[in-house]
């Protein structure tokens, strides 16, 4: 039964009245009528400098030069908020020379969180179209082994094109249903799992999806996050790290998918030290998480300026056989 | 199709070389071999990659069949080598076969436009008329390959300013094109 007042953001903002149902009981009304405002503004364009190829100091000098205004973020000494941008940012010699990605600034996160080195094997399970990919390998300074792993015939294109412009050749790219993972026979020292999901953190940026996707696409997100999740953690060696994380507020492709690992594999979720960031639900609806879970990160458009964002750390405490 | 990765043929290690000795000195040549791990994939196309030493070993170890590793360094097509965008950068950092062209020119390269000799701010003495060429900006990123069409030494002539001086043969606008 959705409330009147759901109905009514949900006309004044068109979203199905379902989607602002759930916004209010799990944020409550208050909390709702913020996101959506701020759900109504884009974004802001951030950059991440490609370390493989230039310094942050040197880009901002250039693209400066060129009109573009930059400014310093807290998250990450590499990233800038481009305040000001006199043509399209993805057509400049210095992007296509591969000096820098445009990425949003929640999206650096699964990478901080995962701290890659550069004597590692590291997968990144749904890698395309390869801003985090390319983020892992610059971390790695461009050494050990970064495995990519893509379903989409289309998306793995993108994925090699922009290892290729970022200079990244660490690289080996898998076309395979990252369920599959285990016939590799490969044991990770970390993992990155930017799982496929509903989108419900981009309704700034994809309008369409405020009346396309509902519950039934949550859900179905939901099983196939688990299914990868397991996959995994199956993939990864004793003591590695898994950082899991989506674009969707859906408790149910976040918190409740964690607490199934949890529930199911030798696994814990580790502390972030990132602080700002509202912490994982240990309530939703009517269910009840792992306390752990408070670990786990949310950004939200009203509160951290970005798309709607969960991640979580995970460390696996015993090898899984495969 | 499916994509079959290996070492190099003998006559591929040729090739490459014969590639090499064209754009760089011999030692520049041996610290490239050093640097990096060579490999064939070969299905549709024929391609040289390059990787890393650790990467190559665990291609090798864990028998994966991949979609691609590391960088394109060049395509063989029948007996000639094409370099890839990766390598043309590569190549670019080390070589003297480049010519250096205006900000103007920069874009319009950019956009697969041939260069014009008044947008040639330097080049290299030594090329020949279809002799290969990295194309640089002023800041020294390369930005493509091209073939000499007028002899270095006539580019600054004025009969020669509207002419055509080096063809494009390929730049880095392909990612907008064609990498998306």
């Amino acid at each position: 039964m959705v409330s009147e007042m759901a109905k009514q953001l949900a006309s004044k903002f068109k979203y199905l009245p379902e989607t602002i149902e759930r916004f209010i009981a799990l944020f409550g009304l208050d909390e709702t009528e913020k996101m959506l405002l701020a759900y109504e503004k884009h974004p802001k364009a951030t950059i991440r400098t490609n370390t493989l190829k230039i310094d942050s100091y040197a880009l901002k000098e250039r693209l400066e030069w060129k009109g573009f205004i930059l400014e310093e973020t807290i998250l990450d000494s590499d990233g800038f908020v481009v305040k000001k941008q006199p043509f399209s940012l993805g057509s400049t010699t210095e992007y296509l020379s591969g000096f820098y990605f445009i990425q949003s600034q929640a999206s650096w996160l699964p990478t901080i969180l995962l701290d890659p080195k550069s004597n590692e094997i590291i997968i990144d399970m749904a890698a395309a179209p390869g801003g985090k990919a390319c983020h892992i390998a610059q971390k790695m300074k461009n050494k050990g082994s970064l495995v990519c792993i893509d379903i989409s015939r289309e998306r793995i294109r993108s994925l090699r094109s922009n290892l290729s412009r970022c200079g990244v050749i660490n690289n080996i790219c898998i076309r395979m249903d990252g369920r599959d993972l285990n016939k590799l026979q490969l044991k990770a020292d970390k993992l990155l799992l930017d799982a496929p999901c509903s989108g419900e953190g981009l309704m700034a940026v994809d309008k369409k999806r405020r009346l396309e996707r509902g519950l039934e696409d949550i859900n179905r997100m939901s099983q196939l996050q688990k299914e990868l999740l397991a996959a995994g953690i199956s993939s990864l060696k004793k003591n590695g790290v898994l950082v899991y994380s989506t674009c969707s507020t859906a408790p149910e492709e976040n918190e409740e998918n964690i607490d199934w690992a949890i529930n199911n594999y030798p696994i814990k979720i580790e502390e972030t030290n990132l602080l700002d960031f509202s912490p994982g639900l240990v309530t939703a609806f009517d269910k009840k998480y792992n306390e752990d879970l408070q670990k786990a990160i949310r950004l939200y458009p009203h509160k951290n300026g970005t798309e709607g964002f969960f991640v979580c750390k995970l460390r696996l405490l015993e090898e899984i056989n495969i | 199709m499916t994509i079959i990765f290996r070492e190099l043929y003998r006559e591929e290690e040729e090739l490459l070389l014969t590639e090499l000795n064209y754009w760089l000195i011999k030692s520049n040549i041996d610290s490239l071999k050093k640097q990096y791990s060579f490999v064939i994939a070969e299905g549709k196309w024929r391609e040289l990659l390059i990787s890393n030493f650790e990467t190559k070993k665990l291609l090798k170890e864990k028998n994966i069949s991949p979609y691609s590793i590391g960088l394109k360094f060049c395509e063989i097509k029948e007996s000639k080598i094409e370099l890839g965008l990766p390598g043309i950068q590569i190549i670019g950092e080390i070589t003297n076969k480049k010519a250096i062209i205006t900000p103007e020119a920069e874009q319009a390269f950019l956009y697969r436009n041939d260069i014009i000799c008044e947008s040639v701010i330097e080049i290299n003495q030594d090329l020949n008329v279809n002799d290969k060429v990295i194309v640089k900006n002023k800041e020294g990123e390369s930005l493509g390959i091209g073939k000499v069409m007028v002899l270095s030494i006539n580019m600054k002539k004025k009969q020669f300013s509207k002419a055509t001086a080096i063809k494009n043969l390929m730049d880095l606008g392909w990612y907008l094109r064609k990498g998306k």
